[in-house]
């Protein structure tokens, strides 16, 4: 018997990025798997609002919510909750799976379920630092939300090291399950004439995918292209991506008269990023704070040579010999790790045909979502009676933190709970009616056993 | 068969618990919250409260001084006194400053300081007609409310820095203050010497005279006397009040944002410490070439 499954998060589909992408394959997986999961999270636009389905019967709830700022919606602790309440009650839900600690709606939603006594579990996606008015806000609301909360998983080691400095949770409690990529959607160039195309054309294609943010290391990329540039007149450069960087990188173009040598492709739809990615030997990546760095094993499936600032999580994500590091983060580093990857791609050294498979044996979200599970029965084994008594939480929530803080925290738990009580006696559960299960494979197959053994009684 | 150690590694399938934590982080986390301690803290001795404490006064002592403009203003404008006796006053006493201060300069730097004060004071002389006249027409609200804002501007300039040149926007904002107050004011003499007062005991007194407390007390004395006079005791004992709070109070709840934040961010960069906490924000990128 498979888990009903609530996927919470501000960052879903029709937006695209990792967590989104995280959040839809794992569902996948986890449907196939026998689980029942639902997504639910704010409209996109005033078209994309309500229910909807997507493949395998996976369910979205879209809840009309005030949108701040960046697809957040406001936060203010207690306001979704008559939503979700309704929401985790109609689909029956056993685990609240939470994704994003930038999202007030996936925090909030794991207050609500804690509240209601389901289970709950929180994914981070990125790291945080500790000095500025942003981060400390999302830490105190990120210590707040994950102190009754059963499980976190983190994408990297290294974020989880970031987890356990910002919010001072048991480390136990933390698992790490990284990122994958759905390895056919980033194959090599295979047939004969991608293979005649390649040998073709002349010198050697580094390929630049990314939003063009200063986080992303867009300075670093504008200073070293054009000295790539004048060292090898055999290296052509595509750049892929937007943001608000962009224009540096057309002023770079026409300072250092590169129209020939590189192309601004602007921003690219996810599904041709591999066509992108294809036409070139080497990635290039100079970000400046990464957690897991998805894309860089989307460019190793698809056979490129990864040129990288060695930072965050991004050391842990690949073995080294598909990898060339920059010893610092700087531009006369990231020219020399550049050099010695265009020379390795000239020797034909590097042995692009396995790479692929190696990479697709390495990250599967199957894999991914077997190990989550694992996750979800681990809370129901380790499982104290008083695990979600309201007094118990109240009790955690005061061992946290400052003096202020504590005590805003219990207030908080405190107002929280009389809205439970009021909402049990103004609309109670027993006239919320449970949704209808979308069947899964398994239990589809077992209900066309169920019928034929019905069948056969009859029949006698 | 023993385990193969642990590997900092995504990629590889490792025979550890997803929840396995790195033994060597969970080590420098430990002594990390150790020294954040707050007994540990070295903003927790006692000098550093004093050091506090002591420049907390001092932004106190200049807002002090700050308003010495207004009692001025208040002196000429409101009680209609004549200003050149107190004018004559407070000349003697900074000329006297001045003359005790630079008597171990040689003879031709005392002349050439001697000539640029003529040629400053000539300057206002000349200046004094037209800041009377060039604000007339606006109301007096008007000039309450822009010399008020101007007064904010001003003390967010003051620095107390004095090893290094400071950048002359404070002299400038005083100026801008004192010309908009000039205004309101019904004869040249009267502008000049409120000018003169002004220059004299914001931007020549705080540069002349060491701070002490004897000094600050002196000061102290000065200002809520006449305070007292104009306002009344009421708001003597509010403004006292306001400034006990603010020199016993604040600089508590400043040493508690240093221990609990200030902590985090500085270092000399050798400092593992330093290294835990600011591993994860975004680097900084070297762009030379």
């Amino acid at each position: 018997m498979g888990y009903n499954i609530a996927m919470l998060s501000d960052f879903f589909y029709p937006q695209l990025g990792g967590v989104e992408f995280h959040i839809y394959h794992l569902s996948q997986k986890l449907i196939n798997l026998g689980h029942s999961v639902v997504v639910v999270t704010h409209a996109y636009g005033t078209d994309r609002i309500g229910v909807r389905y997507l493949t395998n019967g996976l369910k979205v709830y879209y809840v009309p919510y005030f949108v701040l700022t960046r697809e957040t919606t406001f936060p203010n602790v207690f306001g979704t909750f008559p939503w979700i309440r309704n929401i985790l009650i109609r689909e029956q839900i056993d685990i609240v799976h939470s994704h994003g600690s930038a999202s007030s709606f996936s925090l909030e939603g794991i207050l609500h379920a804690n509240s209601l006594g389901l289970r709950t579990v929180f994914t981070d996606h990125s790291l945080y630092g500790f000095g500025n008015i942003t981060s400390i806000w999302v830490n105190k609301l990120l210590t707040f939300t994950l102190t009754n909360t059963d499980r976190v998983i983190c994408v990297s080691n290294t974020c989880k090291d970031n987890m356990i400095m910002r919010t001072k949770t048991d480390p136990k409690r933390m698992y790490v399950i990284p990122n994958a990529v759905v390895a056919s959607d980033f194959t090599p160039l295979e047939d004969n004439d991608d293979c005649i195309v390649r040998s073709k054309k002349k010198g050697i294609t580094i390929v630049v995918i990314s939003r063009l943010f200063a986080n992303k290391g867009s300075d670093l990329l504008t200073h070293t292209i054009p000295i790539v540039c004048e060292n090898h007149t055999d290296v052509n450069f595509i750049i892929a991506g937007d943001g608000p960087k962009y224009v540096d990188f057309q002023q770079m173009i026409e300072t250092y008269r590169l129209q020939d040598r590189v192309q601004l492709l602007g921003s690219v739809p996810h599904e041709k990023v591999r066509d992108v990615m294809c036409q070139g030997d080497i990635y290039l990546h100079a970000s400046l704070t990464e957690a897991f760095g998805t894309v860089l094993v989307e460019a190793a499936s698809c056979g490129l040579l990864i040129v990288t600032t060695a930072i965050g999580g991004i050391p842990e994500v690949l073995p080294e010999d598909l990898i060339v590091y920059a010893d610092e983060i700087s531009v006369s580093s990231l020219v020399e790790a550049t050099n010695k990857g265009i020379s390795t791609i000239r020797s034909n050294d590097f042995d692009r045909s396995w790479v692929h498979q190696e990479v697709a044996n390495m990250y599967d979200w199957s894999n991914v979502a077997a190990r989550t599970v694992e996750v979800y029965d681990g809370i129901f084994e380790e499982a104290l009676p008083d695990d979600k008594d309201w007094l118990t939480m109240l009790k955690r929530f005061n061992k946290r933190d400052g003096i202020w803080a504590k005590h805003l925290y219990i207030l908080c738990g405190i107002v929280e709970y009389l809205i439970v009580i009021f909402f049990d006696w103004w609309y109670p559960r027993e006239d919320i009616e449970p949704a209808v299960k979308w069947p899964t494979t398994k239990q589809q197959h077992h209900q066309l056993h169920g019928q034929t053994g019905i069948h056969s009684y009859n029949h006698k | 068969m023993e385990k193969k150690p642990w590997k900092r590694l995504l990629w590889l399938k490792q025979d550890y618990p997803d929840n396995y934590t790195d033994p060597n982080f969970i080590k420098k986390a430990e002594t990390f919250h150790k020294r954040l301690n707050f007994l540990n803290s070295p903003y927790k001795h006692e000098s550093n409260y004093f050091k506090v404490r002591y420049e907390f006064f001092q932004f106190y002592q200049s807002i002090l001084n700050v308003s010495s403009i207004f009692l001025i203003f208040a002196y000429i404008y409101y009680y209609k006194q004549d200003p050149l006796p107190l004018t004559i006053v407070v000349t003697v006493v900074v000329s006297c400053l001045l003359m005790s201060k630079k008597h171990d300069n040689p003879l031709f730097v005392r002349l050439l300081n001697l000539k640029s004060v003529i040629i400053i004071t000539f300057a206002m002389l000349t200046l004094t007609p037209v800041l009377k006249s060039l604000s007339k027409t606006t109301a007096s609200d008007s000039i309450w409310t822009l010399s008020f804002w101007l007064t904010l501007m001003y003390i967010s300039a003051l620095s107390n820095t004095k090893d290094k040149k400071s950048s002359n926007v404070s002299t400038n904002l005083l100026l801008a203050v004192v010309t908009a107050l000039a205004s309101r004011l019904s004869s040249t003499t009267e502008v000049f010497c409120f000018l003169y007062i002004c220059i004299q005991v914001n931007v020549l007194l705080p540069n002349l005279i060491v701070p002490s407390y004897l000094l600050a007390l002196i000061s102290n004395i000065i200002v809520y006397a006449v305070i007292t006079q104009i306002l009344g005791w009421h708001y003597t004992i509010l403004i006292l009040s306001t400034f006990l709070l603010y020199i016993i109070v604040l600089p508590h709840w400043f040493i508690y944002w240093q221990i609990n934040y200030r902590m985090l961010e500085d270092g000399d960069g050798r400092d593992e410490k330093d290294c835990l906490i600011t591993s994860w924000d975004a680097k900084r990128p070297v762009l030379n070439c």
